[in-house]
């Protein structure tokens, strides 16, 4: 594996060294589609949004601030497009899409189905939180970016995160339990 | 401790992230208040079933078209610097009083085709460290970029125009190595061609790329046969900065010719004399020892 951070390999691309880029996108892509997939849960346009990254990484290669963490800038690209997205679908329904969960077709008796039935009911709840939240919860607890990344990359200032990821987690932990209590 | 400050320190204990005051008092409430003890649960249920949460792969044609793109901006990138290089010898040439050059498809080509392969290279860099077998991959890429080269060098020398040649020459010279067989190449046109302006191009990016006793080895017959002032003063100094003492018979022979300028007849006059005080300093200093 190639030990550079980062850090290291967007200042070489940043320079003109594009070939970095593909290390970064090595390290990226599936943990930032699979962000935009828990954002949107449409497979197509999350692989768009996740090139778009890409794009606007080289494109705005010059605007990186050297030693400054990677991770908060992609993910400030990577909402900044998704909420332009969001703009240019125009209304506030499509922004996700509907959820269709196959959870009719477990046998949840078995364990691993149990699973499956649990992974699919975290995502309905996650679903149901407003953007806004949503997106906290996922940076922190799934892509595990610290506070202070977070608030770099939402220009949320950082004794704000902390309350407004707990706010997060009470909502979903509430929606979640919601749903099972009502099976 | 009440129902609502539990709640909100609850996080920060599944966290850890409490001090050991309030993770004590949270404990203890914890024991006596059943409702506390059940969010807790749900929260540690929560926290479990984030952490079950599975990435999906992301489709290949991600990757495909992200490689597609990166190799385009490549391709860009190496456009820019063509015209920038472009732009220089135009001026380069405006001096000499050339026509300005057309672009040659066949450099930029070239020059896409090795700029491709670097990147090819650079972005196997990262799997291929692991295995052995991918160094050898990247050995024999760089050999195919380095006699690509060449090649696009040793074709070059027959094409019309003297400003694609001289063209060719700097692209060439851009690298960082260089192979015996460029070397002859650039020797080729450093004799024989038609333009003073190609012919001196060879000449300086043979002793830059080259410097050392093999190119002057080469070049001390060039001065013999040599009548254009500019290619003899520049010969005159590749010797000169060397202390290279093997010219001195050339330079007398092309001081005594009467077809030498005046200006390279002071020049070699001047460059002859420093070399022979150089070549007795040394005579005397083998002497003593």
């Amino acid at each position: 594996m190639n030990s550079e951070t980062d850090e290291e390999l967007m200042s070489k691309v940043k320079e003109g060294y594009l070939g970095s880029l593909t290390v970064l996108f090595e390290r990226h892509q599936k943990p930032l589609f699979n962000f935009f997939l828990r954002m949107c849960r449409d497979l197509e346009r999350s692989e768009d949004l996740t090139q778009s990254v890409f794009e606007r990484i080289i494109k705005y290669r010059k605007s990186y601030k050297n030693q400054h963490s990677f991770r908060s800038w992609m993910y400030q690209l990577a909402r900044n497009l998704f909420y332009d997205s969001y703009r240019n679908l125009k209304r506030k329904n499509e922004y996700i899409a509907d959820p269709q969960e196959e959870g009719h077709l477990f046998d949840f008796n078995d364990n691993q189905a149990l699973k499956e039935k649990r992974r699919i009911e975290l995502n309905d709840a996650l679903s149901r939180l407003p953007a806004e939240q949503r997106e906290l919860i996922l940076m922190s607890k799934y892509q595990g970016l610290k506070y202070e990344e977070i608030s770099r990359a939402t220009g949320i200032s950082l004794s704000a995160i902390k309350v407004r990821i707990h706010r997060a987690m009470h909502k979903l932990r509430d929606v979640y339990f919601e749903e099972r209590k009502a099976e | 401790m009440n129902c609502e400050k539990t709640k909100k320190l609850l996080l920060d204990y599944l966290q850890n992230e409490l001090s050991d005051k309030e993770k004590q008092e949270l404990e203890q409430r914890l024991e006596q208040c059943e409702t506390c003890e059940a969010l807790l649960e749900e929260f540690r249920e929560l926290f479990q079933a984030i952490e079950n949460q599975t990435d999906m792969d992301p489709p290949p044609s991600l990757k495909e078209n992200f490689n597609r793109m990166l190799v385009s901006e490549m391709e860009s990138q190496v456009a820019s610097r063509q015209t920038s290089l472009s732009d220089r010898f135009s001026s380069l040439l405006d001096r000499f009083s050339i026509k300005p050059l057309a672009q040659s498809p066949v450099a930029i080509l070239l020059m896409v085709l090795c700029f491709t392969l670097g990147y090819y290279f650079n972005s196997r860099q990262d799997e291929t460290s692991l295995a052995a077998r991918s160094l050898e991959e990247i050995e024999r890429l760089q050999v195919e970029m380095k006699t690509l080269k060449d090649a696009y060098l040793i074709n070059s020398l027959s094409l019309p125009r003297p400003g694609q040649r001289l063209q060719a020459i700097v692209e060439y010279g851009s690298g960082d190595s260089m192979s015996a067989e460029a070397a002859d190449a650039l020797l080729q046109f450093l004799y024989n061609d038609s333009n003073v302006n190609v012919r001196f191009t060879a000449l300086q990016t043979l002793s830059e790329q080259w410097a050392g006793q093999e190119v002057r080895d080469r070049l001390l017959n060039a001065l013999a046969n040599e009548n254009e002032p500019l290619m003899q003063v520049s010969i005159i100094r590749i010797f000169e900065e060397a202390r290279d003492t093997r010219i001195i018979p050339q330079l007398e022979s092309i001081i005594l010719s009467e077809e030498t300028t005046d200006y390279v007849k002071g020049y070699a006059l001047n460059a002859k004399s420093k070399l022979e005080r150089r070549k007795n300093a040394q005579l005397k200093r083998t002497k003593t020892l």
